[in-house]
């Protein structure tokens, strides 16, 4: 094998170079729209994650709810059960009722609002508005089917869209809610 | 040149190691990802199924609470340890287990149920309080438990209670405790005036009308041997027969039908009617000393349509005591229906206990109640609404306050259901 005087020939390399060529091309093209999409990708996959977040959160709050109502489909108000030392105050506490408004813009976001649980509207009586969810096709969120005796059913559609060739993405769930209602709203 | 081609020397092995080894790489980050997308949506499935054993077992607890004859105290196998009873646990055929905990106390029961699946833990805790026995005006007189509406010189004088808003309007009056749903209110407008008594916001209950066996076991069959009939007996008709024992289209089955300044007199017992109708100076007197229950059976069974009036009555008709007498003690009882709207209507100068000495409740937690055109009613009121019109008057006799609901269910009914924080660490309420 040492004494073996046998090179490449032109041909050999020339494939070699080719195949390199394009491989370390194919790579680096990869790479680069790997590189130009994550920020894309993150950015959904954050919101996809605040979105089961939100789902999660909202469907206890429902589960916890006595009353529920939803003027439209981006609006719903719940007056339930939360663990908080105060309604609006984001210190826990011994489980207690407040009011909560869900608000989903035009612009694909929604926020959470959580009131005392006399507050009609807010903002008196609440605490700060925050931001839950982003980056949804539309705010056609909340489906509210009110059943008799004042009980209700709440399923929640969060839709994120299509884009760049990645399918779209929806997130449902539905909730009875299980305490005895209050009446009125 | 055919020789070196056939060699395994050059780049051919290494370059096409390189690419595999690349494309594996490539698929196990897509299955790493993969693998992590479903570990969460695997992780929510089993939060659901965990929390739905747990409710499974909380249920199951409140079923064998419900049929234990003897209530607050632990139903054997378990026993008091403390102020809780010892753990159950159970098995669902899903491969979830719940272990529960119930602290029963007097005419209430808490129940901790924790369902666990898949490793996933989750932790209910359900509060409920037993209706039985339970005296539903003890705090408050008139009861509408959607909304109150006060019109055209209505005047109630009594502690009033709704889970909705007390609207008033046009120059009525309310005297007495007025207690709104919360967020709601009493609203006057148009003079009206809510002038003693304080507000408050709260939530007010009234268990459903539990009519036992009287479908079959009541006292029916006093019509019209024992109920003396006054006036022309044609104008009184029961069960299809009119006074004169003659068949009668005027009234259908468990249906009482009194008009043109007939009257018929109830003694004690317990009736049911599908529907009673005074009409045209007619009236229904109470015996002296009489305790009578009427329970309205519902819609469903009595084959009536959404908006039934089960109990009419009209100009100038009148349920009250017989001659002067005051020792009565009558309880109009609606069972109604959660599908089909009932309604109780009062109208153009009827009087319901007028004298306002005795017990009269109207018990209707199903039904619309109306009364109207200077109608007058004593006693105690509970429906579903309620709308005072047209110089209508409300008082409440103390007595009626002291009405306790009959037959009412043995059973706890939920008030309160929420989640805990975390497993069972030290109280089985702990963090609820």
């Amino acid at each position: 094998m040492a004494g073996d005087q046998g090179g490449f020939t032109l041909v050999e390399l020339l494939i070699a170079v080719v195949l390199g060529l394009l491989l370390v091309g194919s790579t680096v093209s990869l790479f680069t729209a790997g590189v130009r999409s994550e920020p894309r990708i993150s950015e959904r996959s954050a919101h996809i994650q605040e979105a089961r977040t939100m789902a999660e959160r909202l469907s206890r709050e429902l589960r916890l709810g006595s009353n529920a109502s939803s003027p439209n489909p981006s609006q719903l108000m719940i007056l339930t059960y939360v663990p908080r030392a105060e309604c609006g105050n984001p210190t826990p506490g011994a489980t207690q009722r407040c009011r909560i408004f869900y608000n989903c813009s035009t612009a694909g976001d929604c926020t959470r609002t959580e009131c005392g649980p006399n507050t009609v509207a807010p903002p008196d009586g609440c605490g700060a508005s925050t931001q839950v969810v982003a980056g949804l096709a539309d705010n056609q969120v909340f489906a509210f089917t009110p059943r008799t005796p004042g009980q209700a059913f709440v399923s929640t559609r969060l839709a994120f869209p299509a884009e760049d060739g990645e399918d779209a993405i929806t997130i449902e769930d539905g909730v009875a809610l299980r305490n005895p209602p209050l009446g009125g709203p | 040149m055919p020789g070196r081609l056939v060699q395994e020397r050059g780049f051919a092995v290494p370059t096409v190691l390189f690419m595999v080894i690349a494309a594996f790489a490539v698929a196990s980050m897509a299955v790493v990802s993969s693998i992590r997308s479903q570990h969460g949506t695997s992780r929510d499935l089993d939060t659901k199924d965990a929390l739905a054993v747990a409710e499974a077992g909380a249920h199951q607890a409140l079923v064998r609470y419900n049929t234990a004859a003897v209530k607050e105290t632990c139903v054997s196998p378990q026993t008091l340890s403390g102020v809780w009873c010892t753990a159950a646990t159970g098995q669902l055929a899903n491969g979830g287990a719940f272990t529960y905990w119930v602290r029963p106390d007097e005419g209430a029961i808490e129940i901790v149920s924790q369902g666990t699946r898949d490793g996933v833990t989750r932790r209910v805790d359900l509060q409920a309080h037993s209706a039985a026995g339970r005296q539903p005006f003890l705090d408050f007189g008139v009861i509408g438990l959607n909304s109150i509406l006060l019109d055209s010189f209505a005047d109630v004088t009594a502690d009033t209670a709704t889970n909705g808003d007390i609207t008033m309007l046009s120059n009525s009056v309310l005297c007495g405790s007025a207690q709104v749903g919360l967020g709601h209110g009493v609203n006057p407008s148009g003079n009206a005036q809510h002038n003693c008594g304080v507000e408050l916001q709260g939530a007010v209950t009234l268990p459903s009308v539990n009519q036992g066996d009287v479908q079959t076991n009541n006292d029916n069959d006093n019509f019209f041997a024992s109920t003396p009939i006054g006036g022309p007996k044609q104008r009184v008709c029961w069960n299809g027969f009119d006074g004169n024992g003659q068949s009668s289209s005027n009234c259908g089955s468990r249906e009482l039908v009194i008009t043109h300044n007939a009257h018929l007199t109830l003694p004690s017992g317990n009736y049911s009617f599908c529907r009673l109708r005074l009409l045209q100076n007619a009236a229904v007197y109470i015996a002296s000393g009489a305790t009578v229950r009427i329970y309205f059976d519902s819609p469903e069974a009595c084959g009536y349509g959404s908006g039934v009036k089960q109990l009419e009555i009209d100009s100038n008709s009148q349920i009250r005591p017989n001659g002067n007498s005051t020792a009565v003690d009558v309880a109009l009882l609606f069972v109604g229906s959660e599908s089909l709207s009932t309604v109780i209507d009062l109208a153009s100068n009827t009087v319901a206990q007028g004298l306002c000495e005795q017990d009269f409740v109207i018990y209707a937690p199903r039904s619309d109640l109306v009364l109207k055109s200077n109608s007058l009613y004593c006693g105690a009121l509970g429906a579903k609404k309620i709308h005072v019109n047209s110089n209508a008057h409300i008082t409440v006799s103390s007595s009626a306050n002291d009405f306790t609901l009959p037959n009412s269910p043995p059973h706890y009914v939920v008030d309160r259901f929420v989640e805990c924080a975390g497993p069972v660490t030290a109280a089985p309420n702990s963090s609820c």
